[in-house]
């Protein structure tokens, strides 16, 4: 029994020893291609998306971990205003009756990076990680930090955790700010197809985008974010895990490029507005995830609980399946559904007979929404732990219909239209 | 509901059930433990995977986080 106990303790600790081969990178890359489609048959936004995660682990659980992002852009997305029977004129275009209105033209980059030190203490019984990480995009800057403190119980089986972040972002919409709920056609067209502010146009360059020199002039927000979690060991085959996390963001929270049609009783547009949110946003999560072996598959399974206090309350469900398939290949076939209710202050349209609201916006993604995916993945594992993958998902959005309009119906869409989106991501991890 | 979207929840509750058998606690010998130190059991098996999809989410829906706090914010949503 003893002699039992010894060998086993030293297979463990091989185990350990080789499974972090200290030292050595590990590099995680990718690269998503999305694209989106809707229901009316627009094409909407395309993304481009190389991501790389490089690990540094001297130890278990002692690391460095820098991660590097790059996002490009382009396409179109919906300016908030319904679709109506009559054709809407923005300043710069016409959209032709029946069809929801898009903002063309819409072109951004992103360069994100971050990087998260994690350091046993507490002879390994404990361990933090601390990150900062910051993303640039012309019109959008982030800057964040975060710390991560985990406790392991003396048997190692449950791990208790707490975090906190803090991120601060400034908003500087291209062609200049918008007044919350101020006339869509206060503003011209930039060359670029975009917007601009009429009386704003000085310190634009010739693509109509505003000088760097104004980058961190703009809105901001301010959001700390707390999580505290534990996982448990359950058996040999099986892991839980549960966090509850609060966010509170302050400051502006507004999509600066939306805006919330003014119809009149005929159901034409009066004007347009530029949506206006609350400044403050609270919100709660309630996570579940259980991660259990079949025999050489594996299940991972996970649920959270979403709310806040603009009224959005959100329920998510999430499946991963690792199939095996011989020694080299493993699929992964993937389901998630999500169903989310609208936001109080999410209205199609605003009757401009009426006072306006406190807050509104048509946003699509404020309003009630059902999203489900379904994807593959395919695994290739090649020598000395590296591997190559591809992954295909498939995900459609369902906007609720609006219900309670004011309008005759037959003025405006039933609803937002639904959308299609693919994604495809190409993987490969080494170690170098 | 959608019919795509019950077959996605009825799919769901089948595999979790499927699954109760596994739920019996224990205790866990740290040689016992090869299952779970296998890559596909970890509770992020692919970090890149994870990082792209929370930012497709977030972009998408008004739902987001959970899991973890940080990552940098970005002007999509």
């Amino acid at each position: 029994m003893q002699l039992n106990k010894k060998l086993g303790l030293a297979v463990a600790s091989l185990l350990v020893s080789t499974q972090g081969h200290a030292d050595d990178w590990l590099v995680d890359s990718g690269m998503l291609l999305y694209s989106e489609t809707d229901s009316e048959g627009q094409d909407r936004v395309s993304v481009v998306e190389p991501v790389v995660i490089a690990t540094k682990e001297y130890d278990t659980n002692d690391f460095f971990r820098y991660t590097v992002v790059f996002d490009a852009l382009t396409g179109a997305s919906p300016n908030g205003a319904p679709a109506l029977t009559v054709s809407q004129e923005f300043p710069g275009f016409v959209v032709a009756a029946g069809e929801t209105p898009l903002d063309n033209g819409f072109e951004d980059q992103r360069l994100a990076m971050g990087v998260v030190r994690g350091k046993p203490f507490d002879h390994g019984a404990s361990r933090y990680e601390m990150g900062a990480n910051f993303s640039v995009e012309r019109d959008y800057l982030s800057l964040g930090s975060s710390l991560l403190v985990a406790k392991d119980s003396a048997d190692k089986q449950t791990t208790v955790s707490g975090s906190l972040g803090l991120s601060f972002d400034v908003i500087s919409p291209r062609g200049g700010l918008r007044p919350e709920f101020g006339s869509i056609f206060d503003t011209v067209t930039a060359p670029s197809g975009r917007f601009t502010l009429k009386d704003d146009d000085d310190d634009e360059d010739e693509d109509g985008y505003e000088d760097d020199d104004d980058f961190l002039e703009g809105e901001k927000k301010l959001t700390l974010e707390g999580l505290i979690g534990i996982s448990h060991v359950l058996n040999q085959y099986t892991v839980l895990s549960a966090n509850y996390g609060l966010s509170l963001s302050n400051g502006y929270l507004s999509d600066p490029y939306k805006v919330v049609a003014l119809l009149d009783t005929n159901g034409r547009a009066e004007d347009y507005l530029w949506e206006k949110r609350p400044d403050k946003r609270v919100r709660q999560t309630l996570a579940g995830k259980m991660v259990t072996a079949l025999g050489e598959h594996s299940l991972h399974l996970s649920y959270r609980y979403f709310r806040d206090d603009w009224g959005i309350a959100s329920h998510t469900g999430d499946m991963e399946f690792y199939l095996r398939a011989g020694d080299k290949w493993q699929l992964r076939p993937h389901l998630r559904y999500s169903r989310q209710s609208a936001a109080d202050f999410y209205v199609p349209y605003l009757a401009a007979s009426d006072d306006l609201p406190t807050y509104a916006s048509s946003d699509y993604r404020l309003g009630g929404l059902t999203t489900a995916t379904a994807g593959m993945k395919i695994i290739y594992h090649l020598p000395d732990d590296r591997r190559i993958s591809l992954n295909l998902e498939q995900v459609k959005q369902n906007p609720d219909s609006w219900d309670g309009l004011t309008l005759n119906s037959e003025w405006i869409a039933e609803g937002p239209p639904s959308v299609t989106f693919y994604a495809i991501t190409i993987g490969y991890r080494t170690k170098w | 509901m959608e019919k795509r979207s019950r077959w996605l929840l009825i799919l769901m509750a089948v595999a979790l059930s499927a699954s109760c058998a596994q739920l019996k606690p224990q205790r866990v010998k740290p040689w016992e433990r090869k299952q779970l130190a296998r890559a596909d059991m970890q509770m992020e098996p692919d970090p890149v995977q994870g990082y792209l999809d929370e930012h497709m989410y977030f972009s998408k829906e008004a739902a987001s986080g959970g899991y973890g706090v940080g990552g940098g914010g970005c002007g999509c949503n």
